[in-house]
């Protein structure tokens, strides 16, 4: 009886793995060299050909991590490929170490049939581009050997460690006034790693003991763009002292701050980081930029490229922006409020206008407030002359306002601390084209403030305020 | 002895491959007649029947994902996604083959062969006198509404099919299902209106109350669980072509409250209304500050549009739309299958077709919204995917029939016997608002004689199933005052008024409308295939699919549209491997 029953099971087993099948995920990553007596540094020990990048290995104690239990993929130079490595890096046991370390990433990495780029962190805390042929620039031969705990690629060339952006930037002799000026664009602040937290206050956040040790943190890491973070790819452009000065020139009198942060240099280098790697040949004749202005290239104003570690960096000796990219046209969206003068039913409505397209915009209807108030703002507004613009739709299906009214813009200004009446504005229903409601040149550079106004009546239909935006057009040069 | 042994291993073996294949495919014959229904000893009196009923739509529950693909996913409105299975894929872009798991009839089956064998039961315990005549007409003629209406969704994906009444005792009778003599869906349809007909029990509800079977259990109404007779012989009566019979079956329904001495129910129950009456009619399209300000839009599960699907089935304002909807409930089974199905966090097999969401997106509301606010309602969109909502909201019910539906079915019919301007009324701004003639005061209706008073009624004599009473003033309120249209009701603009005397231009709109209202709930393949055979035109149906598969880039949109230009290509193969 047992007997019966133990064939019959195993006959089930049979049937069940008779339905089973192998997976397709399991078949393309499917490895057939794998030799599981070796450990990665004894399979470096047996290759004669990575002798001296494994006697590197040994010097750096990087053998032993290579023993340990934890998976690495190594990507090891020939013995012909090290014979040209600079001296200095093997004569000074941190290069060394940092050397090795950037040959070597945690995990195993099978060579990637599919031929796509993978970024690998490597141990040295830089990242390293893996295709199906290359490391880095050094061109993988064969498959990786695949022992017990990871796996070993042979490349013919060596990989010595790449700066990053920033670093090259500061190490260059290229561009000493940009150079200093992003690097003293600087705010202190409290140092919260070393700092002692006494308590936290009602939003969770920490409370330092009195006198806290302060760092110096840049603003561009900030403002624009962190270059030492090796995880991120930019290409970042070095102007040349000549070039820089006449960029600045050129902005200085649209943005007349003397804070460092906001003058005419900041407006220029805010411009000068791009995401993504652009080595040279692949460089259109227009990029945008991190804050999306275009950025003109012409390759023969190029006069060195660098490829850093986490990205590219070309050297120009002019890099000519646009007056007009720099100093752009802007809109005060009016469904977009900064703050109103009374807590009133704001309308945020979703509307077509004549030619079938959809707008948003803002409709305050009966308020029964005399005056009411929609407050605008735009920061850093550089000094130009505008040419100010409205649209305001009323009288489109549903919409109850259909009688003509009249409502205000207002401007703050600094010198005088009070808003100033810029334009009254009649709004006749079913007025799709924009109204032209004068020029403008702000006073000082800084901020700008509107206050839409309603009309001085508590009554329904002539109070209405109705905002689809406010267009400030520059008038350049 | 050797010869014992090897057929021992030989039996064993097949015993072994035979229970792995039927863990694999547990729901094709997995009936539970044995267990449950096949003795004659669990039919002993009317509690015994009851648990049979409910037994029955138990199972029939478990039928709604098998309905919901086979109606949508062949439909325009739903889409298969990335991560849809390849029998999904085929259904929806009509490449089906007879290995593919949707095509099986037998699961429909399963549950006709568990009718037939209660109404067997049912027939004798009669004759036994174990339950009485009146019981008995009640049962009987449930479970049977509920047998057709099966039959009929049969017919309308099969085309030709076995209708068998009598009761198969075994399971085993099932798999020669495709050997059984088949009816076409023509005859089909003669037969079930001659037998729905002839039941002994038609009223409006299914039980009346202070029968054993209405009682609210786990905080769920059993009312508007079960079967609706008259909904079913209006639609058998409309595939049919019989519009007057057709239109006076769907009038029973529209009409089944006037007679309530609740006002709220007399006004408000299957009317389509916007009245705002937060326990009896809610269920309209509401802004919190402006029908201008689409960001104010109700996106409630107990307020607005969407607490049609949300709100508990004891909830007078649900009970006011629904005929027939079974609901889920997340401590018991079956789960609810479209959960699964619809969240883009689980398997995420259907989503709405571009082509529904066009369909929205071309609408405009009174208040200038150029989009229907019916669409944010029925599906949520996100980056992880768009989600169909209105089949899982608040756990998720499987509705079958409901107001708007009845609306729209009614007015097909009542436009195809000639009455396209009521057809129009009840699609747009309602009786009282298309029908009025006479004073307005500030564009408020203020009828200043008996005679534009009665302008509100329907010019049709009381007896007639197109006899509305709208009228309203300050002294008269006529049971379908309240009435504001589907289109009303979602407040989006009305179609033009040329269409009150375009009957086939009416026709397609009202099947444009059962999108926008009814996506997703199963009506779609029937509508369409409705329409295209009654017009005698392939195009009708063949072009919504080929405008969904083009949208979603199908490469083999126009193949596929060739294809369904032949009617006998809309079928499902009556074949399973």
């Amino acid at each position: 009886m047992t007997r019966k029953y133990i064939i019959y099971v195993a006959l089930l087993s049979i049937s069940t793995v008779l339905y089973s099948c192998k997976d397709n995920l399991e078949l393309h990553n499917e490895l057939t060299n794998v030799d599981n007596s070796l450990d990665l540094a004894q399979k470096l020990d047996a290759q004669a050909n990575l002798s001296i990048f494994n006697g590197y290995v040994k010097t750096t104690g990087y053998d032993k991590v290579l023993a340990g239990a934890q998976n690495y993929t190594v990507w090891a130079p020939t013995n012909q490929a090290l014979a040209s490595l600079d001296a200095a890096i093997v004569s000074d046991p941190a290069k060394l170490k940092d050397f090795v370390a950037n040959h070597i990433a945690l995990s195993t990495f099978p060579l990637n049939k599919e031929g796509d780029t993978t970024r690998l962190k490597l141990l040295n805390n830089k990242f390293g581009v893996f295709t199906s042929t290359k490391f880095e620039e050094g061109t993988v031969s064969a498959a990786g050997q695949f022992v017990k705990n990871g796996v070993l690629y042979t490349v013919d060339q060596a990989v010595p460690t790449k700066q990053n952006i920033w670093d090259y930037m500061l190490s260059s002799t290229d561009g000493a006034l940009q150079k200093n000026y992003i690097n003293n664009l600087s705010i202190t602040v409290i140092d919260t790693a070393n700092a002692t937290v006494i308590g936290y206050n009602a939003l969770g956040n920490p409370i330092f003991a009195p006198n806290p040790p302060m760092i110096s943190r840049n603003t561009y890491w900030v403002n624009v763009a962190d270059l030492r973070d090796e995880s991120q790819q930019y290409t970042y452009f070095i102007l040349q002292d000549a070039a820089f000065t006449a960029e600045s020139t050129k902005l200085s009198t649209y943005y007349p701050s003397v804070n460092p942060n906001l003058n005419a240099s900041y407006f220029l280098v805010k411009d000068l980081t791009i995401k993504g790697v652009y080595p040279i040949e692949k460089l259109p004749d227009t990029l945008i930029s991190l804050q999306g202005v275009k950025v003109p290239i012409n390759k023969a104003n190029i006069i060195r490229s660098y490829r850093a570690s986490n990205g590219m960096v070309h050297v120009v000796n002019a890099l000519p922006f646009r007056l007009k990219d720099k100093i752009p046209e802007f809109k005060i969206e009016g469904e977009k409020p900064q703050a109103v003068s009374a807590a009133r039913t704001l309308l945020y409505r979703t509307k077509l206008d004549n030619l079938g397209k959809t707008f948003n915009d803002i409709e305050v209807y009966d308020h029964k407030y005399a005056e009411f108030g929609i407050f605008y703002s735009k920061a850093n507004l550089p000094v130009v002359k505008y040419k100010v613009y409205a649209r305001a739709i009323s009288g489109l299906p549903g919409d109850p306002q259909v009688a003509a009214f009249m409502q205000r813009y207002f401007f703050f200004n600094p010198a005088t601390v009070s808003y100033t009446l810029f334009y009254t504005h009649l709004v006749n229903p079913l007025t799709y084209n924009e109204t032209y409601l004068g020029e403008y040149t702000p006073a000082q550079f800084g901020n700008f403030q509107v206050r839409l106004t309603a009309a001085n009546s508590t009554n329904v239909n002539v109070s209405t305020l109705i905002l689809d935006y406010l267009r400030f057009e520059p008038v350049l040069p | 002895m050797k010869m014992n042994l090897n057929k021992k291993i030989a039996s064993l073996l097949l015993l072994g491959i035979l229970s792995a294949g039927s863990w694999s495919c547990k729901k094709m014959l997995d009936v539970p007649t044995e267990d449950k229904l096949d003795s004659v000893n669990a039919f002993k009196t009317v509690s015994d029947a009851d648990a049979a009923v409910i037994g029955i739509y138990g199972q029939f529950l478990g039928l709604e994902k098998l309905y919901i693909l086979q109606n949508e996913l062949r439909g325009d409105l739903m889409d298969v996604t990335s991560k849809s299975s390849a029998d999904l894929q085929e259904l929806s872009a009509h490449t089906e083959t007879k290995n593919n798991q949707y095509v099986d009839p037998r699961p429909y089956y399963q549950v006709i062969v568990n009718c037939n064998d209660v109404l067997k039961n049912f027939k004798m315990m009669v004759d036994d006198r174990r339950m009485s005549v009146d019981d008995y007409n009640k049962r009987y003629s449930d479970i049977a509404t509920l047998r057709s209406w099966i039959y009929l969704h049969l017919g309308i994906q099969y085309g030709s099919i076995p209708y068998i009444t009598d009761a198969i005792e075994t399971v085993d009778d099932l798999k020669n299902l495709a050997n059984y003599p088949k009816t076409p869906f023509d005859q089909l349809l003669d037969k079930l209106i001659a037998f729905n007909e002839s039941l002994p029990y038609k009223e409006a509800y299914a039980y009346p109350t202070g029968t054993s079977l209405l009682v609210t259990i786990d905080a769920n109404s059993t009312q508007k669980l079960f079967a609706s007779k008259a909904f079913l012989l209006g639609d058998l009566y409309l595939w049919k072509g019989n519009y007057i019979k057709a239109a006076e079956n769907y009038a029973k329904l529209m009409n089944a409250e006037n007679n309530n001495g609740n006002d709220n129910f007399r006004f408000n129950f299957y009317k389509i209304n916007n009245s705002g009456d937060p326990a009896y009619a809610n269920l309209a399209i509401l802004f919190s500050r402006s029908g201008q300000d689409p960001t104010s839009l109700i996106n409630s599960l107990d307020a607005g549009w969407r607490a049609i699907f949300g709100l508990p089935t004891t909830s007078s304002a649900w009970s006011s739309e629904w005929f027939w909807s079974m609901p889920y409930n997340t401590a018991f089974k079956p789960v609810n299958p479209m959960i699964d199905l619809c969240s883009p966090l689980k398997s995420y097999q259907i989503k709405p077709s571009q082509a529904i969401k066009d369909l929205w997106n071309s609408q405009i509301t009174y208040g200038g919204i150029p989009f229907d606010p019916r669409s944010k309602l029925s599906f949520n969109a996100s980056a992880m995917g768009d989600e169909i909502t209105k089949l899982t909201d608040n756990g998720g019910k499987w509705g079958i029939y409901r107001a708007p539906l009845l609306h729209l079915r009614f007015s097909e019919a009542a436009n195809r016997d000639g009455q396209t301007k009521l057809g129009w009324a009840l699609l747009n701004t309602g009786i009282r608002n298309t029908y009025y003639v006479g004073t307005f005061t500030a564009g408020v209706q203020a009828p200043v004689s008996v005679a534009e008073l009665n302008t509100m009624i329907t010019p049709y004599p009381q007896t007639s199933p197109y006899y509305f009473d709208a009228r309203k003033n300050n002294d008269v309120s006529g049971t379908w005052y309240r009435n504001c249209g589907i289109r009303g009701r979602a407040v989006v603009n009305s179609i033009d008024v040329s269409y009150q005397t375009d009957k086939v231009g009416l026709e397609g709109k009202l099947i444009d409308e059962a999108a926008l209202e009814l996506a997703f709930e199963g009506n779609r393949w029937p509508d369409l295939v409705r329409i295209a055979r009654r017009q005698n035109n392939p195009a009708f149906l063949a072009d919504r699919i080929y405008q969904k598969l083009l949208k979603a880039g199908n490469p083999n949109a126009s193949l596929t549209r060739q294809k369904l230009m032949d009617p006998a290509n809309w079928y499902l193969p009556f074949d399973w491997k």
